[in-house]
């Protein structure tokens, strides 16, 4: 190789050092300087993003007839829609109100709740809009994917789970016990510890968690409020003022937020199941479970819950009946907790309460609940019926 | 007569790398549709076991979570690759020709597979822990000893480069690959394991960091391939090509960490630099391709693979470009939402997918030029095989049957 040959391989290397060195330091810059043009704030929403209005279907009634499964993933609206062709079944289609009607209540939503960036504090609920705002943003770095924007549980994460995450828009839970609406301590309960699909925040902050909850609240009481005005204006032929109807509702919904019952503290006390007394306990509770007074939940929990029996919720989604075999009891696992929904039942889930129950009885039927995933802790004679025929 | 080639491993490790590749290409297009469907967090417990999903669902079909069923199976994917990546380290280890040196290897890979099947374990037991409402415990001897097997293996690998034979790189570049498909493996794990802290951070760095994984184990099936008589550059050309080279794959490693920060963040700052880079990669792949073709040298030797790369940066552009309008451009009610809350319809998770896959490809495809363009040429009087390969035999006889024709 030549001196001249020599030098152009240095000279064309280095020029390509340069140029690409030169290409380095211009991405460094616009990195460092900025060019950042981040006008929704770090996790934020954008500040010209509006909550939706309402489209899925409203459901006012659930078939009487038990659904052959859930809806197929991806179809759930679809499947709500067709709930008003089924025995019983009743809905109401959003998409038929006017638009009048729907830029009316819009604009009520938006003056009452503000936008996601920027939500409005509700009256009677002790949440700043500072709060809120930072509830915004932790929600949509850890919910939004699955509740959605608007808490309709429809977020695209959402879409393909089972069972489906909780649209909070018609201010039930399954959670509430005895009340119409839960207490803070028993949402962060499920937060921290997790429900069905979702995981247990047990490792964010307390200051994330309660701001959370204030906004999943405020999103709540907005669903609920949009809920009975699109209800009241599809049902009700009359005119009705929607701003006056909705200022009202929000006073009533955030009543019921602030009275709410909280559910018994958790009680982690170790059960001697050994202990004849718990024995006895255990077999008066499956005679209660299995009898046909008293409680008679086999009714439902067909075969301990083995057999797969399937309902329609209030949202008008399809949920299964636990299989108590399998110690699937999604967040109430502890004593105090499985007696407050023995005792109040679920009402959005459509599971009976029993209020007559005494304090023995429905302290048996939980010891019972509790133990019969686990054979070994049955007495003989439960565990021959429970397990006879597997 | 001297051999005319020489294999740096054994056969069957040639065709195990190139198999690790393929199943490798599964992960990426797996673990992209999950970030396309959002459903990382479909199943919130990790670790499971590798055959979760065949003892919890009988028959795949019948699942009707599809979020949870890509996710499990990418789930058993990855076991399966780390399977194939330590059979590869292993194999390469094996086939070191100094018999001491053999053993410290292969000694060394399995306390850091022992190492980390125990950091594995106690994972798990520290997720029972807290699902059972216990405190968060964390592994740390499992760590501590995961990180001193770590040092035990690059302390080995250090002293096997001091005195190198040949299979040498690839035994170093296995190496690499099976710490990094174990790293990869945690980084998922704990993407779901901390979802809740920085899920998101984590996925997009379990998101880079396969790409990189994916591109190592190429290189080592590059690696693995038969050297030849004269099968490298000449110095020269060597010297005019090897700064483009190693520039190249440096850049489209820049370029992936923008569009995985595209990706998982959507920052304005991410998609500027990711749209920039873009520029500067293609224009310094032509560039080095316009090189590279421009003398008749190194045509010979790198033709195929600079005509391969060409082909690559120009699908990756296409759907690059179909990837930016399926996510950022929207109508009607979708382009009020975010672009990360916007209905994914089929065409664009197939678009995205294919786009991650082709970018690991395009990096992997950078990183194998760059090998070749580095590579020095290799005396075949070292060769490790010591019984000829039925290639080589058939290729000697040939030779002599030329030899005996001509006199």
């Amino acid at each position: 190789m030549t001196s001249i040959d020599k030098n152009w391989v240095r000279r064309t290397g280095g020029v390509a050092t340069l140029i690409s060195g030169c290409g380095l330091a211009l991405l460094l810059a616009v990195t460092l300087t900025g060019c950042d043009g981040e006008s929704d704030g770090p996790n934020g929403y954008d500040p010209n993003l509006r909550y939706s209005l309402r489209q899925d279907a409203i459901v006012l009634q659930t078939p009487n007839i038990t659904p052959a499964g859930p809806a197929p993933l991806g179809l759930l609206d679809e499947s709500i829609t067709t709930l008003a062709s089924s025995a019983g079944g009743r809905i109401l289609d959003p998409k038929s109100l006017s638009v009048d009607q729907r830029d009316q209540l819009k604009q009520t939503l938006d003056i009452l709740f503000g936008t996601p960036a920027a939500p409005n504090a509700v009256p009677g609920l002790d949440y700043t809009a500072e709060q809120l705002a930072f509830g915004s943003r932790v929600y949509r770095k850890q919910c939004v994917q699955c509740h959605g924007l608007e808490g309709n549980g429809r977020g695209l994460t959402g879409l393909t789970i089972y069972p489906h995450p909780r649209d909070f828009r018609q201010g039930l839970f399954k959670t509430a016990l005895g009340s119409p609406k839960p207490t803070v301590g028993t949402l962060k309960r499920v937060i921290r510890r997790g429900v069905g699909a979702m995981q247990p925040y047990d490792l964010l902050p307390e200051v994330e968690v309660d701001a959370v909850i204030g906004y999943v609240i405020h999103l709540s009481v907005r669903g609920e409020v949009e809920f009975d005005a699109m209800k009241q204006m599809l049902d009700d032929s009359s005119d009705c003022d929607v701003t006056t109807a909705c200022h009202e509702q929000v006073l009533k919904l955030s009543r019921q937020w602030a009275t709410a019952r909280d559910v018994p503290p958790a009680s982690n006390l170790p059960v001697d199941w050994t202990d004849p007394a718990y024995q006895e306990s255990v077999r008066r509770g499956h005679d209660q479970f299995a009898g046909s007074q008293a409680a008679s939940c086999i009714s439902c929990h067909v075969d301990y819950g083995r057999s797969e029996r399937y309902q329609y919720d209030a949202w008008g989604t399809v949920v299964r009946v636990p299989d108590l075999t399998k110690g699937e009891f999604r967040w109430a696992r502890d004593p105090a907790l499985l007696n407050a929904v023995i005792r109040h039942g679920i009402p959005a889930s459509r599971m009976p309460g029993n209020p007559l129950l005494t304090e023995q009885q429905l302290s048996d039927l939980a010891n019972f609940v509790r133990e019969v995933s686990q054979p070994a802790r049955l007495p003989a004679d439960v565990r021959d019926q429970v397990y006879r025929s597997k | 007569m001297t051999p005319t080639f020489t294999r740096p491993v054994p056969r069957w490790l040639r065709v195990w790398s190139i198999l690790t590749v393929i199943v490798a290409a599964a992960v990426i297009v797996l673990g992209s549709l999950i970030t396309t469907f959002k459903v990382g967090m479909s199943d919130p417990v990790w670790p499971t076991e590798p055959w979760f999903l065949i003892v919890n669902n009988h028959v795949w079909v019948d699942e009707p979570r599809r979020g949870y069923l890509i996710e499990h199976t990418h789930r058993l994917v990855a076991w399966t690759i780390g399977v194939f990546a330590t059979v590869l380290a292993v194999g390469a280890w094996v086939a070191e020709p100094d018999r001491k040196m053999r053993w410290i290897g292969t000694a060394a890979i399995l306390f850091f597979l022992v190492a980390y099947l125990g950091l594995h374990g106690e994972m798990g037991a520290a997720w029972r822990a807290r699902t059972a409402g216990g405190e968060l415990v964390w592994p740390v001897g499992s760590a501590i000893a995961c990180g001193v097997a770590l040092f035990v293996v690059s302390v080995v690998c250090a002293m096997m480069m001091r005195r190198p034979a040949v299979g040498s790189s690839v035994r170093l570049l296995a190496t690499v690959g099976l710490v990094a498909v174990m790293i990869q493996g945690l980084l998922g794990g704990y993407r779901v394991f901390l979802d809740q802290l920085m899920g998101n951070q984590l996925a997009a760095i379990h998101g880079f960091f396969g790409q990189v994984t994916f591109a190592t184990l190429m290189g080592v099936a590059v690696l693995t391939a038969p050297r030849r008589d004269g099968d490298c550059l000449p110095e020269a050309e060597r010297a005019k090509l090897q700064t483009l080279g190693v520039l190249l794959p440096i850049l489209v490693t820049c370029q992936l960490i923008w569009g995985v920060w595209v990706r998982h963040m959507g920052s304005p700052i991410a998609q500027r630099l990711h749209i920039l880079t873009a520029f500067v990669v293609t224009g310094l792949c032509v560039w080095l391709c316009v090189r590279t073709l421009s003398s008749q040298a190194s045509r010979k030797q790198l033709g195929f693979y600079v005509y391969h790369l060409l082909a690559v940066i120009a699908v990756q552009i296409v759907l690059g470009v179909e990837a930016w309008m399926g996510k950022f451009a929207a109508s009607g009610p979708s382009a009020m939402l975010p672009p990360e809350l916007r209905p994914i319809t089929e065409y664009a998770a197939t678009v995205r997918t294919l786009h991650t896959l082709i970018g690991a490809a395009l990096l992997g495809s950078t990183v194998v030029l760059a090998i070749r363009i580095l590579r020095k040429p290799v005396s075949l009087t070292q060769a490790g095989d010591k019984e000829p390969s039925r290639v080589a035999l058939s290729e000697t006889i040939k030779a002599k049957r030329e030899l005996i024709a001509a006199s």
